[in-house]
């Protein structure tokens, strides 16, 4: 769970007035920590060859059919969707706000990242009966699900999950240095 | 996008949350209101109000309707009672016009047309005049009533444009036909204006109040009490108080209220009569009209057939009466004639006619024959025939006149220019002349001739015509009337006349010629002695 911290924005606004450069000091720092998510996250994206054949096909186009058709995965697309940002992203359901996160935002990385999360579908839209339940054995075998409940995934909630006791707290130590640094130097120059 | 994200760091943005928590306020707000307003319909002093209201508003519809049978009763309709209250109840529901207006104006109609589908073609013509002009529906279904007994002028008032041929012809078939043409669809367009809404919800309205007031009566028959409302309204007010504190007790209330007999429907009744009920019946003004159940409807079917016979039959009746009407009209003109026989005017006038011996007389008899029977025609012809035998009675006096004054003449005295005393000069002579010889010729009438002009006539009138002129012989003179005989003896008297001319140079030459050309324009032809 990402630490929730009041004030944030609150100091950056304040840092950048003050000292622009403290601000740009947290956010290398922060930056730091997170950048090992992503790595480790764009490592457990499979290859296109180690897929199952008919998804990384490309079968239909926009010009023959006059739907959406079911992503096809692509390495290097899912790869440049695995992305870290610094700023605050848009506020959800329950009134939170990330920031500094690292987010999957292409659709064969998401289809790879949450298939089976919810069990088996029924299989309708197959010629095959198995059709979802071998492609979710497929892509559990290529990488396994960890987290838990809607942080369950098999891609960046994977490397979340076995690096955020390290960055977690890497993340804090940055803020916090930058903020005690912050306030020594506004005293300082209050006194002054 | 899925929203897969991790991060480090999220803050609490609680912007959305406190517009969330007014928007709660607000709604909790309005249920509190819908709460107040529940009560108040539920208190006593309002239900009784609504009560007394509702029933006589059933009161009202109940006598307009028993007042509708009977006039269908009196025109051999009371088979078709009930389809036509269906009509009217279908009508009002379909163009937003009270039953109270509606039944009146069909009433009117069919005491007129007696016929219950031309009335019913004419009300449909008279709600769309209405929705066009902006008229009731009863002002301008007494106008239809008035043109159908023959009086088209309040028609011609509506503004309606109908053409002054169209209502001075008086054909209601065509005038109905020219206001369809006009203002086909106009009731049903004013529908989808606010004003038409609004009369459909209060149409609406209207009937749920004839609804309760029905049940309020019914429920007091059923409890076998006096038909008092302040006693049954006081049942409803104790049942009311313990049920108009809190929205969920209206529930109840309906429960409770259902137990009274008749009063089944009276909660719903006034949730149908309330902003939400109203406003739900909004939704559903586009439903189909009531259609009678399927068993139902060939009773309908059975009925309507029976409705066209006796349709047929009346007007089978009225065609029976019209063609006696007319044949008694002959009669009395066979009356007139045997009348006018015994007519003593008339008879004197007829023994006039056949005494008199002239025609003058007897043309002025049938004059005023023609006077007392106000006979056009044959007065204009008397009236001819009399202005022509004037003008021959005045020929003939000329004639005569002539004659006379030519028996007078000495031809010896008589010379152009000379002889004043005479006071003729030479075409006198030549056109009493002229006269002579067309009397002779039977080119006037000798009828009115008389004296020596008669005489001077008949010795013309050799019943020769001028076109014997060439067979003549030239004698002295072109005067000589030996001109005209044709181996005759000379022991009539002829006449003979010497003109000199001498004196007068051209003007003798002209007068000829002129004299030529008149006796030829008569009919008189001349020819050149020896010619053909």
């Amino acid at each position: 769970m990402p630490v929730v911290v009041n004030g944030v924005k609150e100091l950056q606004k304040a840092m950048t007035k003050v000292d622009p450069a403290l601000n740009k000091e947290m956010q290398k720092n922060i930056k730091a920590a997170m950048v090992i998510v992503q790595n480790k996250a764009r490592g457990y994206l499979p290859a296109n060859d180690d897929v199952l054949t008919g998804w990384a096909k490309k079968t239909a186009s926009a010009d023959t059919v006059n739907y959406r058709p079911f992503p096809t995965y692509d390495y290097e697309q899912a790869r440049k969707g695995i992305i870290y940002r610094s700023g605050q992203n848009r506020r959800n359901d329950r009134g939170f706000r990330a920031s500094f996160y690292v987010a999957n935002v292409t659709a064969p990385g998401s289809i790879f990242e949450t298939a089976g999360r919810l069990g088996v579908p029924e299989g309708k839209g197959s010629l095959n009966p198995n059709a979802p339940a071998e492609f979710n054995a497929a892509a559990e075998f290529l990488s396994s699900m960890k987290g838990q409940g809607k942080q369950r995934g098999r891609v960046i909630y994977r490397a979340w999950y076995e690096e955020n006791n390290k960055v977690i707290p890497a993340v804090v130590k940055a803020i916090d240095t930058v903020a005690v640094k912050f306030i020594k130097d506004t005293e300082i120059r209050k006194a002054a | 996008m899925p929203n897969l994200i991790v991060s480090a760091v999220s803050t609490f943005d609680n912007r959305g949350l406190k517009k969330g928590k007014k928007e709660l306020t607000t709604f909790e707000k309005s249920v509190k209101s819908l709460g107040k307003t529940f009560a108040s319909v539920f208190s006593a002093a309002y239900i009784v109000n609504y009560s007394k209201k509702a029933v006589a508003a059933f009161a009202a519809d109940q006598k307009a309707a028993k007042s509708l049978e009977v006039q269908l009763k009196n025109t051999g309709f009371a088979f078709s009672s009930p389809a036509v209250e269906l009509y009217i109840a279908n009508l009002q529901r379909a163009t937003g016009v009270l039953d109270d207006q509606l039944r009146p104006a069909f009433q009117q109609l069919l005491t007129v047309t007696g016929s219950i589908t031309e009335s019913q073609k004419a009300l449909n013509v008279a709600l769309n005049v209405s929705a066009a002009t902006g008229k009731s529906v009863q002002e301008v279904s007494a106008a239809l009533s008035r043109a159908y007994a023959g009086n088209t002028t309040a028609l011609s008032r509506l503004g309606a444009g109908i053409s002054k041929t169209t209502l001075k012809a008086g054909d209601m078939d065509e005038i109905l036909a020219e206001l369809n043409d006009k203002f086909a669809g106009q009731a049903q367009a004013r529908l989808t204006t606010y004003a038409g809404k609004m009369d459909l919800l209060k149409v609406a309205s209207e009937n749920v109040k004839e609804e309760i007031g029905k049940g309020i009566l019914g429920a007091l028959e059923a409890l076998g009490e006096d038909t008092n409302i302040e006693k049954t309204t006081k049942k409803m007010e104790e049942l009311g108080k313990t049920t108009s504190d809190s929205i969920r007790g209206i529930g109840v209330l309906f429960k409770t209220l259902g137990d009274i007999p008749g009063l089944g429907m009276l909660g719903k009744a006034f949730y149908e009569t309330s902003t939400l009920g109203l406003l739900a019946r909004l939704g559903k003004m586009d439903k189909p009209l009531r259609e009678l159940p399927a068993n139902e409807q060939r009773a309908a079917g059975r009925i309507s057939a029976q409705q066209f016979r006796t349709e047929a039959r009346q007007k089978k009746e009225l065609d029976r009466l019209r063609a006696l009407e007319i044949a008694k009209l002959k009669e009395k003109t066979n009356v007139d004639k045997l009348k006018d026989q015994f007519d003593i005017e008339r008879i004197g006038l007829m023994a006039a006619l056949n005494s008199a011996t002239d025609e003058e007389t007897k043309l002025r008899i049938k004059g005023q024959l023609a006077i007392l029977d106000n006979n056009d025609a044959l007065a204009k012809k008397i009236l001819e025939e009399m202005k022509a035998a004037e003008a021959a009675k005045k020929f003939a006096d000329a004639v005569t006149d002539a004659a006379d004054r030519l028996g007078t003449f000495d031809p010896a005295k008589f010379r152009m220019g000379e002889n004043k005393d005479l006071g003729l000069d030479a075409l006198q002579i030549l056109a009493a002349m002229m006269a002579m010889q067309g009397a002779a010729s039977g080119l006037v009438p000798l009828a009115g001739m008389n004296g020596k002009g008669k005489a001077a006539a008949e010795v013309l009138g050799y019943g020769q015509k001028y076109s014997d002129i060439n067979q003549g012989t030239l004698g002295g003179s072109i005067f000589d009337p030996s001109f005209f005989r044709r181996g005759e003896e000379a022991s009539m008297q002829d006449i003979r006349i010497t003109v000199d001319t001498a004196a007068t140079g051209d003007r003798f030459a002209q007068l000829v010629a002129e004299s030529i050309q008149i006796a030829t324009k008569t009919g008189i032809s001349y020819g050149v002695a020896g010619g053909l």
